[in-house]
């Protein structure tokens, strides 16, 4: 039928099929120009920050609070539906595998100290004097009745090694960057998305997720002042979300990098001295 | 009248007769009785084994602590419903209980353990860990601690050696205290043995900073099987919502699950040992008739009438069967008492059994019940009568003639 012929003999239905093609065009063009930009912009970024450049952004993240040894005074304030306390301590840290705690208030728990040493963690109890070696199966349990696991003091300095790493976004310098496992690594989260502030190397914020892709623990990260010529965040809220309302919140008080500390100080002859 | 004094003589003429068909119902009640008894101590072994030890036959708590164990979700103020069980008739003992769960440390071996805090001599009458100890003592004075033997040998501790527990307490901070092992018990439960710890139900509530807060009332009640109405009536009577009473039934579903299971093994088990005993029975009584088919004919032919004859034979056989119900249960009650206070320990071929937590020690022993008594000796009363019918019938309608010309 006449009517449904191709209508290029008609010249107004040409102008306007013209004008149509026009329209659909303009409209789909915003669209897609935005789209290869972010398409390509994200693809500049994953070039010039390769897998392995980021694990090195992820390590000095982690030696931020360590440098190569350090020394410090934080208090821990433990809120949680039942109690809420504040603890004062003194660290001591030496690379990423040896670190000293010890409490200083309340006097309850006065003198109570933790080592590390690489992937092992004891802990001291002055009230019998004793040395405690926290069992493999109780690594996920509560540090100090914190937030904060014994795992946690064990395998954040793991985190480098065993997730690998990839840039999502550039938020006007602040990087967020998402932490998967390696298959092989024997890790606690299922995931980690970190928020980084460029060029500065501060963290703003991590997000823990487990196995099922569920966010379940957030760390925030504020009060960043200048120590020692690095830029660091003095505050680390740890909030679990599956308990609301309840938060354990580190602060520093003081933190001296670069001091001279001898392996054998962290000892457990030390541990017990402290 | 005339047919009960004949068929008591009868009873006598053939001395031997009637005393092989007396010995075989003896001796068939009897066994069946002892049979009925064995089952019956199984069951009870059984729901002994699964509660004494550690669970009790009911439990009172905070409702969703047993789902939880969380150390906030306690009692406090338990006192008057501790009182409460303790006067009910049917209440035979109550125990309160604080849990803790930590770290008992000896030297360099560190174990994740269930602290369970208790008064010793309640908890006695109400659980059975006392009789489980292979050493030391039972005694939990504040300070001493009681483990399980697969608990002391991971940690490599013996009686005297002394131990660190440490916990999160209730108030945040790191409750830990030095504990003596005063004594190891040994249930054959790897989940007790290698995991609970007992201590003194006042030091538990010092290291966990818990003063005045317990997790549970555990109770002994006279009849275990009828936890269920207790565990009702009691909450009836405490009138708390907040309070969950649970009964070993609820607590332990596998093993209900398991009695209910095996309740159908043993009534098929049951209808085989009857029928066995039934058959028995009108078997002989069979024979009796066959071998007197030519004095039924006599007796016919001098004119008792048939309907006399099978009164006769019923009589003879309700005899024979009261005076084996007497001799019958006499034995049975005799081999039920030695099995009920003996029984015959089978340690030497058979391992004990560790199944849902409970443990089976392999000696079998008896326990009495007014069904597995009356029962069978009923039983054999009524299979007696019933059984001479049969023959009592085909006798009566023999032809007189006939039958006495038979050999």
């Amino acid at each position: 039928m006449k009517k449904y012929s191709f209508p290029y003999h008609d010249s107004l239905s040409f102008l306007l099929g013209l004008i149509g093609l026009f329209l659909v065009f303009a409209a789909s063009c915003p669209a897609r120009v935005l789209a290869g930009q972010a398409g390509t912009s994200s693809g500049k970024l994953q070039r010039e920050y390769p897998p392995d450049k980021l694990q090195e952004v992820i390590r000095q993240i982690e030696r931020k609070y360590l440098g190569e040894s350090a020394e410090g005074l934080m208090t821990m304030q433990v809120a949680t539906r039942h109690y809420t306390r504040k603890m004062r301590m003194q660290y001591w840290s030496k690379g990423k595998d040896l670190f000293l705690v010890t409490i200083l208030y309340p006097a309850k728990d006065e003198g109570i100290s933790t080592l590390k040493v690489g992937k092992d963690i004891w802990n001291y109890l002055p009230k019998v004097d004793r040395v405690i070696k926290i069992p493999p199966s109780m690594m996920g349990g509560s540090w100090m009745g914190s937030h904060i696991t014994n795992d946690d003091l064990v395998k954040e300095s793991q985190i480098a090694d065993d997730y690998t790493f990839r840039l999502i976004e550039d938020r006007d310098g602040i990087w967020v960057i998402e932490a998967l496992p390696k298959p092989e690594a024997a890790v606690v989260w299922g995931k980690m998305m970190y928020e980084i502030i460029m060029p500065d190397l501060v963290p703003r914020r991590i997000s823990y997720f487990d196995e099922e892709g569920k966010e379940v623990r957030g760390m925030k990260y504020s009060d960043i002042q200048e120590i020692q010529g690095r830029k660091i965040p003095l505050s680390i809220e740890v909030t679990p979300l599956d308990k609301p309302n309840e938060s354990t919140t580190l602060r520093y008080e003081k933190i001296h990098f670069g001091i001279s500390l001898k392996d054998d100080f962290f000892s457990l002859r030390n541990l017990k001295k402290r | 009248m005339l047919t009960l004094k004949m068929a008591y003589r009868n009873l006598w003429r053939n001395k031997r007769r009637t005393g092989l068909s007396i010995l075989a119902m003896v001796v068939a009640s009897s066994m069946l009785m002892l049979a009925i008894g064995i089952i019956n101590g199984m069951i009870s072994d059984l729901i002994t084994s699964s509660t004494d030890q550690y669970t009790s036959h009911i439990q009172i708590s905070r409702k969703g602590y047993p789902d939880v164990r969380d150390l906030y979700q306690s009692l406090d103020h338990y006192q008057p419903i501790l009182d409460l069980v303790r006067g009910l008739p049917e209440v035979t003992a109550a125990s309160a209980r604080l849990r803790s769960f930590g770290l008992l440390s000896f030297g360099s071996n560190t174990q994740a353990v269930e602290m369970l805090g208790i008064e010793p001599p309640q908890e006695l009458k109400v659980t059975t860990l006392g009789r489980s100890l292979i050493r030391g003592k039972m005694t939990s004075p504040p300070g001493q601690v009681v483990i399980g033997d697969a608990l002391a040998r991971k940690l490599k501790a013996g009686v005297g050696s002394q131990l660190v527990y440490v916990t999160s307490a209730a108030d945040g901070s790191i409750g830990n205290d030095l504990l003596t092992v005063a004594g190891i018990f040994k249930t054959g439960s790897s989940h007790l043995d290698g995991g609970l710890a007992l201590v003194n139900l006042t030091w538990l509530e010092d290291v966990v900073a818990y003063p005045g807060h317990i997790h549970e009332v555990a109770i002994r009640i006279k009849k275990p099987d009828r936890a269920p109405e207790v565990a009702a009536k009691i909450a009836l009577m405490a009138d708390d919502p907040s309070l969950q009473v649970r009964s070993w039934q609820e607590i332990l579903p596998d093993i209900k699950q398991a009695l209910d299971f095996s309740g159908i093994n043993i009534l098929v088990t049951l209808f085989i040992l009857y029928l066995a005993t039934g058959l028995g029975i009108i078997n002989s009584f069979f024979m009796i008739a066959y071998e007197r088919t030519k004095e039924f004919g006599l007796m016919l032919s001098l004119g008792m009438t048939p309907r006399e004859i099978r009164w006769l034979m019923v009589t003879e056989a309700t005899l024979m069967g009261l005076i084996s119900m007497i001799l019958g249960g006499a034995l049975g009650l005799g081999l039920l008492t030695w099995f009920h206070l003996h029984g015959i320990d089978l340690s030497a071929w058979i391992t004990p059994v560790s199944y849902l937590g409970a443990t089976f020690l392999p000696v079998l022993h008896a326990e009495f019940s007014w069904q597995g008594i009356v029962y069978p000796l009923l039983f054999l009363v009524f299979t007696a009568a019933g059984s001479a019918y049969i023959p009592a019938l085909l006798a009566s309608k023999l032809d007189p003639v006939h039958a006495m010309r038979r050999v």
